[in-house]
């Protein structure tokens, strides 16, 4: 049997110890060329479940990413992250942060080139406009941001908090699966996604599994 | 790439830091405002177009650096944070640590180097009205580098935690506590402070101290010393406050450092 590439079981998160769950009692399992798509209204814990298997909050229960725990997968550059919102780029350019990304995440592997892998990254993602100041973006090339910077020197899981449905995304989504990676599309309006995700869908109502 | 995680951070935030529109007007006005500081100076002489120049200049640096560093202290982390940049960089491999690191040395020379360029403007002001290179005043320009650090890594230790705002008062409560003990200090040693002194010792011995400049406090005792060091009574009495030693630069910095400390576990244990 393939080693999972995600692992939850009774997965809680907890932005404050004793206050409530942002997200509670999650369980899944992905394996490699796996896809799931987490879904619920705003506030639901869609986001809080991405950033605790990308390590930026502790979970409870048990809750592994590439058989480590979550911090030490993405010290270890497997894990791709690709933030919603429009700010995160902040004033640097698109170009500048998605290599930082890239050599961040290939930091234990020498012969990686960073800046050849970020061309790539935002070439793949079709973002045109990469040398700009990121505030001077339109949220579109934005949202295309996120996406390179999820992809970018292709790490094993990819996580998409609330993505935009481009050409691009689709074939992104596809390129992770068929090279035995693992997809979780975080998101408020599923459209076309849970083809994406080979039709998995982790439906949370007020923080909890439906 | 391995070891230099930290480097590249520091270069990143370096570059936004440098094509921030706040951080880049706040250098040109410092700059600029040592034209009317020049020009009120050169309308007097002697010793009185010294301490006029040196009375603005000593304005600037505490009033501008005071700005500047609660700012860059205060948006250590949190503005990172509420934005997702923080998180992009840790889920991307970037240790807390290394992000804590590299981003308080790159607001550690953004500070520096802004105080840099006021003090080769104020340099170049002193030389334009005919008093020449000023060393007290590029001393003086160094401890307040000092103290203006100690405030930046207070804000940042406590924006961890709290928000900007909350992190600025805190740090200008830093900036207060640690004048007061000098101040207070020296007012025990004069006899002053009667049943409060022995407070006020271990206060000295224990609480961040200002670094104050053989300048500075030679402006203070005669009265001169305008908004920057204003006269130190007590009951009518003026106290002279010294001039800092080897010992209050060190123990500041090592303030400096505990605060340091305290912004990188804050950064370690912060949800991003």
């Amino acid at each position: 049997m393939t080693d999972p590439l995600v692992a939850a079981e009774g997965c809680s998160v907890r932005y404050q110890r004793g206050a409530q769950a942002a997200v509670d009692d999650v369980t899944f399992t992905l394996g490699p060329g796996d896809g799931l798509l987490v879904t619920g209204a705003e506030g639901a814990g869609k986001s809080a479940l991405l950033r605790a298997i990308a390590g930026l909050v502790r979970a409870e229960g048990r809750l592994e990413v590439v058989g480590a725990a979550p911090a030490d997968a993405a010290r270890q550059g497997r894990v791709g992250f690709g933030p919603q919102g429009r700010t995160f780029a902040d004033r640097r350019t698109p170009r500048e942060l998605v290599r930082l990304v890239a050599a961040l995440r290939t930091r234990s592997s020498p012969e990686a080139d960073p800046r050849a892998l970020a061309e790539q990254a935002l070439e793949r993602a079709g973002l045109e406009p990469a040398g700009r100041d990121a505030r001077a973006l339109e949220l579109e090339d934005v949202r295309r941001l996120a996406l390179a910077c999820a992809i970018a020197a292709d790490p094993p899981v990819v996580l998409l908090d609330d993505p935009w449905e481009f050409r691009e995304t689709h074939a992104e989504c596809r390129a992770v699966r068929e090279r035995g990676g693992c997809l979780i599309i975080a998101t408020d309006d599923p459209g076309g996604l849970p083809a994406l995700v080979g039709g998995r869908v982790l439906r949370l109502v007020e923080r909890v599994p439906a | 790439m391995r070891g230099g995680a930290a480097g590249a951070l520091l270069a990143d935030d370096l570059a936004a830091l440098a094509r921030s529109r706040w951080l880049v007007t706040a250098v040109a006005a410092g700059a600029l405002l040592v034209v009317p500081a020049a020009a009120v100076a050169a309308t007097h002489h002697g010793l009185a177009r010294a301490d006029s120049y040196r009375q603005s200049a000593a304005s600037l640096l505490l009033l501008g650096g005071l700005v500047v560093a609660i700012t860059l202290g205060a948006t250590f982390v949190s503005l990172a944070t509420r934005r997702g940049l923080a998180g992009l960089l840790v889920a991307s491999g970037a240790e807390r640590v290394e992000l804590a690191i590299g981003r308080l040395a790159a607001r550690t020379l953004v500070l520096l180097a802004t105080l840099g360029a006021w003090t080769i403007a104020l340099q170049i002001g002193s030389a334009a009205i005919g008093r020449g290179a000023d060393l007290p005043l590029a001393v003086h320009a160094g401890a307040m580098a000092e103290n203006h650090l100690l405030v930046m890594l207070a804000a940042a230790a406590v924006g961890t935690i709290f928000g900007p705002a909350v992190a600025a008062i805190v740090a200008l409560v830093v900036w207060v506590v640690a004048r007061s003990t000098v101040e207070l200090h020296a007012a025990a040693e004069h006899g002053q402070l009667g049943s409060l002194a022995n407070a006020a010792r271990i206060a000295y011995a224990t609480l961040p101290r200002n670094v104050a400049s053989p300048m500075i406090v030679a402006m203070q005792s005669r009265a001169q010393g305008g908004p920057a060091a204003p006269r130190f009574e007590i009951n009518n009495v003026p106290i002279p406050v010294p001039a800092a030693g080897p010992g209050t630069v060190l123990w500041t910095l090592a303030w400096c450092g505990l605060f340091a400390v305290l912004a990188t576990r804050g950064l370690e244990r912060r949800p991003l």
